[in-house]
């Protein structure tokens, strides 16, 4: 079993999943199915997890402290008792805010380039 | 019929879920076929059963990628690091003598020196052994 870090920066950059799920986790705890449909909603349809791909992550991001399994069982009438809720760690709430801070800081730095500045791009266009 | 449609792709999810490491599949597995029971459902409610065959498209593609994946991770937590490294450093040797010996008529002296040195060590080896051996039994 690999010992777990307790320093953010050490899981960056963080692979697409599992940024994905962390963000949705950041607001409430949810199942793996609530977990995909938000991503999906959130990215204007454009990140759809499959079960696979979700359940490999979440395997990992348990494994390495990021998210816990939640001790709450919704009520029978309402879902299905099988479903297993997750929620983030501590640690994970650390990488998720790492992460977007350097998602920002590469922004900030592309900006910072004048070949991609959106308004010389919109001028190359209408001459070009 | 609708219904019939979703019930055999959950059985047929079902089965294919042995691609996946025991390990992971006795962990995750009855979560995966939840999920696909769900998607299966609300695929079904907005394209109906013709819809189903998008979403085995999908299905198989995320399978195959994460099933590699799932053991790829196994094998790795079952190898300790000086196994592994051994085993590339040795997949990486043989297969640099292998592209030379194929490419580069020059090489193929280096490659009969090797062979011998390797041949001479193995059998300097197996000597030792018998020796051993020999003075064991007596």
């Amino acid at each position: 079993m690999k010992t777990k870090s307790l320093d953010p920066d050490t899981f960056l950059p963080l692979p697409d999943a599992v940024f994905h799920i962390l963000l949705v986790l950041a607001d409430e705890e949810r199942h793996g199915y609530g977990i995909m449909q938000e991503v999906l909603r959130r990215t204007e349809g454009k990140v759809r997890l499959g079960p696979g791909t979700l359940y490999g992550a979440i395997k990992r991001m348990v494994a390495r402290g990021l998210i816990e399994e939640s001790g709450r069982r919704p009520d029978r009438e309402l879902d299905d008792a099988r479903r297993r809720y997750y929620r983030l760690t501590r640690l994970g709430r650390r990488v998720v805010v790492a992460e977007v801070a350097r998602l920002e800081a590469l922004v900030k730095a592309a900006h910072g380039i004048k070949r991609l500045s959106p308004s010389r791009f919109c001028e190359a266009t209408r001459t070009g | 019929m609708r219904k019939m449609a979703s019930f055999r792709s959950e059985h047929a999810y079902r089965f294919l879920l042995r691609v996946y490491p025991a390990e992971f599949r006795d962990d995750y597995g009855e979560e995966m076929v939840q999920f696909f029971r769900d998607r299966c459902r609300e695929v079904r409610r907005a394209q109906g059963a013709a819809g189903l065959i998008g979403l085995w498209l999908h299905t198989l593609g995320d399978l195959a990628s994460s099933a590699l994946s799932e053991h790829i991770d196994s094998w790795e937590a079952s190898m300790n690091l000086k196994t592994s490294v051994g085993v590339l450093l040795l997949l990486f040797a043989l297969g640099n003598i292998v592209y030379d010996a194929v490419t580069q008529t020059a090489s193929m002296g280096i490659l009969a020196i090797f062979v011998t040195a390797l041949a001479a060590a193995l059998g300097g080896a197996l000597v030792s052994r018998g020796k051993s051996g020999a003075a064991v039994r007596q």
